[in-house]
Formats: C-alpha cells, structure tokens, sequence
C-alpha cells in the first residue's frame, strides 16, 4: 500500500469514526414520532441550523464542479454562485421568518405537506412528492458518484467508494434522523470550511511563492486573457441558464425549505441566518479564488492545462502534500455525504407524511416506514451511482429546473396564503406545476438534460421559459377565479337591486 | 405596520440590487481592467449581507 494511500485511509476513517460517534450522541436528544424524526420537532439550536443549512446546500460541485467553471470560464463564475448566495439570504431574512412560524402553527414536517395544506389539496402533495422523486434522485446519485471517483482516483475503487458513501449516507440517517444529519453536517461544515480555508493558505503561502510568482502577476495574467470580466462562455443567456434556477434554489429544494422548520426559536433562527450568510461567503470566495489563482498559474505555464473542467481540483492536488491532499479530499467527500443524506431524509419525509401518515394509515409503523424509505431511496439512488446510468445521472444538471415550477405555486402561498384558498387556486397550482415540470422533462428526454440546460429559445433559456410558463399559468388561473368571484358579486348585487326595485314597483 | 413598510421598502431595494448584479456588469463592466468585476460582486453582496442580517438581528423586518 502506497504512503498515500495509508494517509487518506487513516484521515477517512477517523472521519467516518468521529462523525458516526455524533450521529449516535445525538440519539439522546431523543426520536419517537416522525415530527422528531424529520425535524427534530423543531428543537434545533442556531449553530447546528445554520450549519446544516451550509453543509446541504453546498454540495460536492463547490470543491470540484465550481472551481472548474471558474477555471474554464474566469470571473462569471463568481457572479453565478453570488447571486444565488444574495438572494438565498433576502429570502431567508423576509420571507423565512413567517415560513417558520407558520411551520410550528400548522405542524408541517415535510415540504410537500406545507404545499398540501396552504392549498389545501392533497392533490397538490402527492404531484409535488412525484416532482421531487424524479428531480432528486439523480441529484442524490451525481453527489455518491462526485465522491466515489475520489475513491476511484486514489486507487481504492470506484465500487468501494459507492459501498462506503451509501453506507454513510444511510447510517448517519438512521441512526437519529434530523438530530444525526444536523450534527454531522455542523461537524462537516466545519470540515468544509477548514479544508477551503487550508487550500486557500497553501495556494497563497507555499504555491505562489514556490512558482516564482506573485498575485499581482497572476491577476495581470488573467486580466490579458479577459478572464477577469464576462468571456464568451458568459453570455446573458448563459448567465441566466446558470442564475435563475439558482436563484429560487431556497423555495423549490425540499432539502433546504425544511431546514426553514428546525430552529427551536426565533432568536436561533435569525443568528442561524448570520452564521450561513458568513458561511457561504467564506465558503464561495475562497472556491472562486482558488480557480482563479489555478488558471493564472496556467497561463503563465506554470501549472498544467487543463482541458477537463471537473479535474481542476484533482490536478491541484496532486501535488501536495498527502496529509492535507487527503485532508481536502475528504470536505469533498462529506460534502457531498452532507447534501445527499439531507436529501434523501426530505423527499422520505415527503413520502411519510403525504402518502401513509396523512392518509391515516394508522397500521403501519411510522419509525419502521420512515427508516424503511429512506434505505429505499438511498439503494436506488446508489444503484443508479454504480451503474453510472447516463441519462438519470445527466438529469442532475437539470434537478433546479424540474423543480422551478415549484417556485410561483411556493412564493405566492407563503407571501399571501390567505389569497390561495379556493378550488380555482387549487386547480392553477396542480396546472402550473404539472405544466412546468411536464415540459422541462419532456425536453430533457427530447434533447437530453445537459444540452436543454443550455439550449435557448427566443433568447431565454428553457429554465427561464419554464419559470415563466408556470407563473403564467398559475396567475392567469388565479386572476380567472377573480374575475369569476366579482362576476358573480355583481350579477348578485345586480339581483338583490332588481328584487327590492320590483317590490318598490309594487308597493 | 411600519414594519411592514420597511419590509416592503426593503423587499423593493433587493430586487434593484440583484438586478444591478446582471445588468452593471454586462454594460459598464464587461470588460474590466483588473478586478472591477470581482469587487463590484463582492462589494454588493458583501453591503447586501450586512444590511440584511442588520435589520434581520434588530427585528426590523
């Protein structure tokens, strides 16, 4: 066995040891219903919130995909993952707050439920648990495959790395639910955050200075190549392929909406707000930065091209150091370990509480049901990663797209719930959302998930022409019932003053 | 309901900022000398962060 090899054994297990030692402690926080199972009955403190929230939402693609893009595409890339981190933040700070009380008033665990309730159709859960199981399984697949091929290229198999992550993913799942996955991800955020924190230094303090080169040359290098501005890949278009499903990332992925339950009170909520905001600005520069300091280095030939994007990282790496290669590795790794078991326990919640609990299937056992689902989910989703299934593991580039339909129906019943009691409404939500997502898949099986992401009609990019077909579906159905009430107000009123004329006349 | 006034006020001036994120660096900053770009986005987002998390912690929204 290689030096190498040893190290990153070593470093893996005291990983999978200390994040399975708080995966069991937190079991005495205590689990008996599925409230405490998928959300922890609303007992979280701030610092495992906001963590949580951090580790979910910044997958693999941060350490592996994003550098990459940075890499290929310059400073766009910044701009990408900025806006999303901006408006994520809006939302939490505006909108969060009511979701959580009304989380707390109205008992939701899952997020299709909320949907359900604040429109009262049950209709509108079920489509929504078809939505996510379609959308997020490949999403859960791409994150075992990102880490397993971590395991293929240091020699220790592909096949090996999607045995261990799916055993992590699972276990760290069951053995609390929302207490075990909390508590990991806070233990892995902090991971995460070092490891970024770590190739940042060694970039900047060893080498910089051991290419003989300086920041300043490197930006005057990257400024020559225009890879300091908007380059050609960056087109508006493109920009807004990348951007918008991004944008409503907060409101359509059912991982995140939960975390929006969890806090215990409002004060924990709002510090947990800061603590991400803190987070993911950390977290998103130094990515970005150290994309941009690779490519500087390439274009002054002192590192080599790379012509594969998502092999920036590994390339970098290569030539450190074991310990602190290995050190990084393994934030990828709980990275992605920390987005996939979130995942999985959010489209689970969806299936528990919408399809047995709220069906009042009062015979079956909700621990075992839960726990029983989420192994469902996490096999088929492995399966998927072990085969590498071309199109399923494709259809992850389009996971935020299936799910923008989601966006309108979601934003509208949690800024105005009180507008979207009625048939009519009921009705314009199942429409918008089947409408949206029924045309964003039907395009990924016509012309394939990766080339729709990008493919452009009219000058929008099929993300924004299925945001704005759902919306106007939505509206335009809304807006009918209206107009359909007022209609009838009148004719009402018009009735009521004909009657009283009448009995004026005879009288 | 001068919560509600901020909040909406508020809720107004994001929108504006994340338009200005598309729109400033596609007309005045499309091709910039040195890190422009890089500190317009941060800069904002950076302003953006703190104000929110300022009005969020002072239970001004």
């Amino acid at each position: 066995m290689s030096e190498y090899l040893g190290i990153f054994i070593t470093l893996l297990t005291a990983y999978v040891l200390a994040g399975s030692l708080i995966a069991y402690l937190s079991r005495r926080y205590g689990v008996k219903s599925s409230k405490d199972y998928f959300v922890s009955s609303y007992r979280l403190g701030w610092f495992p919130t906001a963590m949580t929230y951090a580790a979910t939402t910044y997958s693999a693609f941060m350490m592996v995909g994003l550098v990459g893009l940075t890499y290929s595409s310059g400073a766009g890339a910044l701009g990408f993952e900025l806006v999303y981190l901006l408006v994520t933040v809006v939302i939490l700070a505006s909108i969060g707050p009511d979701v959580w009380a009304m989380a707390r008033e109205r008992g939701w665990v899952s997020p299709s439920e909320m949907l359900s309730d604040l429109y009262d159709s049950r209709a509108l859960g079920y489509l929504t648990v078809g939505v996510y199981l379609i959308a997020m399984i490949p999403y859960v697949s791409a994150q075992i495959i990102g880490a397993a091929t971590i395991f293929e290229g240091i020699g220790l198999g592909y096949e090996a790395g999607v045995v261990v992550i799916t055993l992590l993913i699972l276990v760290w799942i069951v053995l609390a639910g929302m207490w075990s996955i909390a508590t990991t991800d806070a233990y892995q955020g902090v991971w995460m955050l070092s490891a970024a924190a770590l190739l940042v230094f060694l970039l900047t303090y060893y080498l910089l200075p051991a290419s003989g080169t300086t920041l300043t040359q490197l930006t005057e290098a990257l400024s020559v190549k225009g890879l300091l501005g908007l380059t050609d890949f960056w087109t508006p278009q493109t920009f807004l392929a990348y951007t918008l499903p991004w944008i409503f990332f907060a409101v359509t992925n059912p991982q995140v909406v939960v975390r929006l339950y969890v806090a215990k009170d409002r004060t924990s909520y709002k510090r947990s707000v800061l603590l991400f905001s803190i987070f993911g600005l950390a977290y998103t520069l130094a990515v970005v930065y150290v994309g941009l300091v690779v490519r500087g280095l390439t274009e002054l030939n002192l590192f080599e091209s790379v012509t594969k994007a998502d092999l920036v990282t590994s390339k970098l790496l290569s030539g450190f150091n074991p310990t602190l290669s290995s050190f990084i590795y393994i934030s990828i790794i709980a990275a992605a370990v920390s987005t996939a078991n979130s995942i999985v326990l959010a489209v689970a919640s969806s299936f528990v509480r919408d399809l047995i609990e709220k069906r009042r299937r009062l015979n079956v056992n909700i621990s075992h049901a839960s726990n029983s689902i989420v192994t469902l989910l996490t096999m088929v989703s492995s399966a998927i990663a072990f085969m590498r299934a071309g199109f399923v593991v494709d259809l992850s580039v389009l996971t935020s797209v299936l799910l923008l339909p989601l966006a309108p129906v979601t934003v509208v019943a949690w800024v105005a719930p009180h507008t979207i009691k009625g048939k009519p409404q009921r009705i314009a939500a199942l429409t918008a959302v089947a409408v949206g997502f029924t045309m964003s898949f039907a395009l990924a099986i016509i012309l394939g998930p990766r080339k729709t992401f990008l493919t452009t009609y009219y000058g929008l990019p099929v993300s924004a022409l299925v945001l704005i077909t759902s919306t106007t579906v939505f509206l335009a159905g809304i807006l009918a019932s209206r107009r359909g009430k007022v209609k009838e107000s009148r004719e009402r009123v018009e009735e009521t003053g004909s009657t009283s004329s009448t009995r004026d006349d005879i009288r | 309901m001068r919560l509600r006034s901020l909040k909406r006020h508020y809720l107004k001036l994001s929108i504006v900022v994340v338009l200005t994120f598309y729109l400033i660096p596609y007309t005045l900053l499309k091709n910039p000398l040195g890190l422009e770009l890089l500190f317009f986005w941060v800069g904002v987002t950076f302003a953006w962060l703190v104000l929110t998390n300022a009005l969020l912690i002072g239970d001004l929204m």
